[in-house]
């Protein structure tokens, strides 16, 4: 499976960008750069890795350094893909 | 035919359970909902009653129950336990099958919405049955841990109240979920092992707003799960809102049409 691709759709289809992400480089900045993405919608977004990829987000990953690019959230992702 | 509503009284005196029942007027099967948890129950009602329409047009006579503190159930939420729920389910399939006895080898049709679908697992454990899934939650933690954060999105937008320890009873948008409660549900996945379950066939529909009809990864492993302990499958994803925790209400008329026709073609 790949995650980076899995990941990007994921924040296209949960933040509702309608494609821009196809746009998106692992040095795209989210949080704080991307309007569609606050407090809220980031819920949204991790119940969508959460269900999609079968993962489980735990409260203490839920800090600005996991969210501050395309690439920190993936290799996010990808670590806890192997646990 | 017209819509009954009645209280389906739960043995053991422990209290009344609301019911709606939709008879079919050419009665070929039966469906019993199972509803998804607090706040999702009452988004869901739109959809599930379009539904539930639909299905008792085609032929199948549907029963809705609240289960014990939810809807219009007696009790309050923090008095349910998963045991009273499963039994909730066993009780609302007695009364359909003591009300129109099926044809040996048909079986009731359980359709559970996200959370929903766990208990419908749980009981395809007891008793035989056919399944049906609406976005199911796959794993019952995961589900725990998504309802507890529900708290945090209030938290963020209030930032006045403390965030409680999840190992008390724990207040969530005003649904007072217990502990044990909580590790019920987080003991659960929706991975059957081979021969626990009793279920010949599942129509499992995965529902979120994209262009993407590819079930995602982690339905695919499930799903694999289900064909590997012998269940016969069909499996769709639907582009949809999440009607279920929307703000807006959303109404899938394509979700109702498949779900109505795979139903028609499978049973």
């Amino acid at each position: 499976m790949n995650i980076t691709q899995n990941v990007v759709r994921i924040i296209d289809e949960s933040l509702g960008l309608n494609g821009r992400a196809a746009a998106f480089s692992m040095e795209t900045p989210l949080l704080g750069a991307l309007p569609e993405l606050d407090s809220m919608t980031v819920i949204h977004l991790i119940t969508e890795l959460e269900s999609q990829l079968g993962l489980q987000v735990e409260d203490e990953d839920l800090n600005s350094a996991t969210f501050a690019t395309v690439g920190s959230l993936v290799a996010y992702v990808a670590a806890k893909y192997q646990q | 035919m017209t819509r009954e509503h009645f209280f389906l009284t739960a043995p053991n005196t422990q209290g009344q359970r609301f019911c709606i029942y939709h008879p079919a007027t050419k009665m070929r099967g039966l469906v019993l909902y199972i509803h998804p948890l607090a706040d999702e129950m009452n988004k869901s009602r739109p959809m599930a009653a379009r539904q539930a329409r639909a299905f008792a047009a085609a032929g199948f006579s549907v029963l809705q129950i609240d289960l014990l503190g939810c809807g219009d159930s007696s009790g309050e939420f923090e008095d349910a336990t998963w045991a009273s729920w499963i039994q909730d389910v066993l009780n609302a399939h007695q009364w359909l099958v003591k009300r129109y006895p099926l044809e040996t080898k048909m079986r009731v049709w359980l359709w559970g919405i996200r959370a929903g679908c766990l208990l419908a697992a749980e009981v395809a454990k007891l008793i035989p049955c056919n399944l049906i899934f609406w976005q199911p939650s796959v794993s019952g933690q995961v589900e725990v841990k998504q309802f507890l954060r529900l708290r945090l999105a209030e938290h963020a937008l209030q930032n006045n109240k403390p965030l409680a320890q999840a190992n008390n009873t724990v207040d969530v948008l005003g649904y007072l979920i217990t502990p044990g409660l909580m590790d019920s549900i987080k003991s659960i996945t929706l991975r059957p092992e081979v021969n626990s379950t009793q279920v010949s066939l599942l129509i499992w529909f995965e529902i979120r707003q994209s262009k993407s009809t590819a079930l995602s990864p982690a339905s695919t492993i499930v799903i694999n799960d289900w064909e590997n302990a012998a269940v016969k499958t069909f499996s769709y994803c639907i582009d949809s809102p999440a009607f279920w925790c929307s703000n807006e209400i959303a109404i899938s008329k394509q979700l109702i049409n498949k779900t109505t026709d795979t139903l028609l073609s499978s049973a």
